[in-house]
């Protein structure tokens, strides 16, 4: 891939790397899809807007801190990079205009996991809010100058994605991101062995190529991955939960969350556990079943989720202790402390592990299909989890544990 | 028609939920899986089930 | 499915996680895949040639851009068509076909040497 005007990414040194001060995390398509599903389950909350201008948020600070000239370059150089398509930005002026997505992960990818079917509305909601943002940055404005819809898009079945973006009179509120959020506690180092060496599998990640291809897409491990904006999903999901406060549904809301990071972690882990990188890296070094869970959490700790320690492990319980987990750090960045936890895709992340691992038994290479979810979601010996440690309500870190 | 034939096991359970957060409808969870549903209602769920899978 | 014959070259599309998009090629591994690389290179057109290591193994990636990548050397006996999000199915089939020719073609020069 021909080199692209981006700003410099910063790791954080405790499995974090930022671009332009935004956190970047992976997940593949079927967490974005599942996950958007669930927001928009209810038209009545409002959560498009949510989508919209939470994606607004972070890029424009992303693309304000990138100390790139060139700035319209800049802005479809970092959509392509991190694995949101092509973006062409063309035809904005300072009234703004037709922007136009030949490729999309959000028009084409979430087909691909919704098993092929188009979908009655449009699902480039972040695409939009990426317009938007990128408009105000091109024109020197602030996040909110301009708004934006959609015309078309992939997912609907239209040949590409257009977005409408329109200057507004007086510019839209739109609530900050904080970055990076509050420094927090040194990482503890690996204390339950295992015959994984994690900074080997590390430094064999590191090597591999990442970026989005030409199409701006990054398919890897069987899945459409997106490098994605932490704070997006942050303010999404907790504004998802809030917007549910009172409603006596509350707690399904955060079920459902937790259930899209299951749904991630039976696709994207999954994947890994069945990729030829995993073969050639990771698997030589697998001696024992625990192995694969060591191992699995050595290659978490490349997404940028933060850094995940195995605290505790035997067939019937994993605990692991996520330091600076991207969920709890957007939580206090934003709000300050939490009263309750809220680190849903890492609770969801850890069953599903747990899920693959034993009742699944992704050691023998099955196929990741409907039917084999099915056998290991309904298994007895399925996996529950719950966090019994909050960093977003004041520990040093979270912890999160899965057991049957 | 009931509850556990709509939605059965842990799969079924969280496409109940989501059919709750769809017609916001919290009470869903308290009808009793193995009550027959009333005909109206079945057809609703079914109905919304199908929506959801169509989305 | 019926078992497949070990000299067999058939492809294998991924239904599941990428549906359609990737779609694994097996042939008999005693085929070094480096055989493949030269004819595929012509076979395929312009690409743009890159390579990954994967713990002891080199994957060589053969990029026609906006049409496929062919990832070659993941692991023996297969190579990976991961095909651009804007073909066709029509045009991904076709595609697999000429890639079977080819291996096929290959295995019987390799058969006559």
């Amino acid at each position: 891939m021909s080199a692209r005007t981006l700003g410099a990414f910063t790791p954080n040194g405790k499995g974090r790397v930022a671009l332009g001060g935004e956190p970047l995390v992976f997940h593949c398509n079927h967490y974005n899809y599942f996950l958007q599903s669930t927001l928009l389950l209810d038209p009545s909350l409002g959560m498009a807007d949510v989508i919209r201008d939470a994606a607004t948020a972070v890029v424009w600070n992303c693309l304000q801190a990138g100390g790139v000239s060139d700035r319209r370059q800049h802005a479809e150089a970092v959509f392509s990079e991190l694995g949101f398509g092509v973006i062409d930005l063309s035809q904005l002026t300072e009234r703004g205009g037709t922007v136009v997505t030949p490729s999309s992960h959000y028009g084409q990818a979430l087909v691909v996991a919704n098993e092929g079917k188009h979908f009655g509305e449009m699902q480039n909601l972040f695409d939009q809010g990426y317009a938007a943002a990128a408009a105000a940055y091109l024109f020197g404005l602030e996040a909110g100058a301009f708004s934006a819809r959609g015309v078309s898009c992939m997912s609907t079945g239209a040949a590409r994605g257009e977005i409408s973006v329109e200057r507004c009179a007086t510019p839209r509120a739109i609530a900050p991101s904080p970055g990076m959020g509050p420094a927090s506690a040194a990482v503890t180092p690996i204390s339950v062995p295992s015959n994984i060496d994690e900074p080997a599998v590390l430094a064999a990640l590191a090597t591999l190529d990442f970026s989005g291809n030409e199409e701006g897409l990054i398919p890897r491990f069987g899945v459409i991955l997106t490098r994605h904006f932490a704070n997006f999903y942050n303010r999404i999901s907790f504004e998802f939960v809030r917007r549910m406060a009172g409603s006596g549904m509350e707690d399904d809301a955060r079920a459902l969350l937790v259930e899209a990071g299951h749904r991630c972690a039976f696709n994207t882990f999954g994947g890994i556990m069945t990729s030829a990188e995993w073969d050639a890296v990771v698997k030589p070094q697998c001696k024992v079943t625990e192995d694969w869970v060591h191992g699995m959490v050595a290659v978490v700790n490349a997404l940028g989720w933060g850094t995940w320690r195995v605290a505790k492990l035997d067939p019937a319980t994993l605990t692991i202790a996520a330091h600076d987990d991207y969920e709890s750090m957007g939580f206090l960045g934003m709000f300050g402390t939490s009263t309750q936890p809220v680190a849903y895709l890492l609770q969801g992340g850890v069953r599903g592990l747990m899920n693959l691992v034993y009742p699944g038994h992704i050691s023998a290479g099955p196929k990741l299909d409907t039917a084999y979810y099915a056998r290991v979601f309904e298994s007895p010996e399925c996996f529950t989890s719950s966090e019994v440690q909050s960093r977003a309500q004041g520990a040093d870190c979270t912890h999160v544990t899965a057991s049957r | 028609m009931t509850m556990d034939d709509l939605f059965p096991g842990n799969i079924g359970r969280m496409k109940l939920t989501r059919v709750i957060l769809r017609l916001k409808r919290p009470d869903l969870r308290n009808v009793p899986p193995s009550q027959a549903l009333d005909p109206a209602l079945a057809e609703l769920l079914r109905k919304t089930i199908k929506d959801l899978e169509a989305v | 499915m019926s078992p497949r014959a070990v000299d067999e070259v058939y492809a294998e599309r991924d239904e599941r996680c990428l549906r359609g998009l990737a779609t694994r090629v097996h042939f008999p591994a005693r085929l070094e895949v480096t055989r493949l690389e030269a004819p595929l290179t012509a076979l395929l057109g312009p690409v743009v040639r890159g390579t990954e290591r994967l713990g002891e193994r080199e994957v060589v990636r053969l990029i026609r851009q906006f049409v496929v990548e062919a990832r070659l050397g993941e692991r023996s006996g297969q190579l990976m068509l991961h095909h651009r999000a804007c073909t066709t199915p029509e045009s991904r089939k076709a595609l697999e076909a000429r890639v079977i020719s080819l291996i096929s073609a290959v295995l019987g020069e390799a058969a006559a040497a």
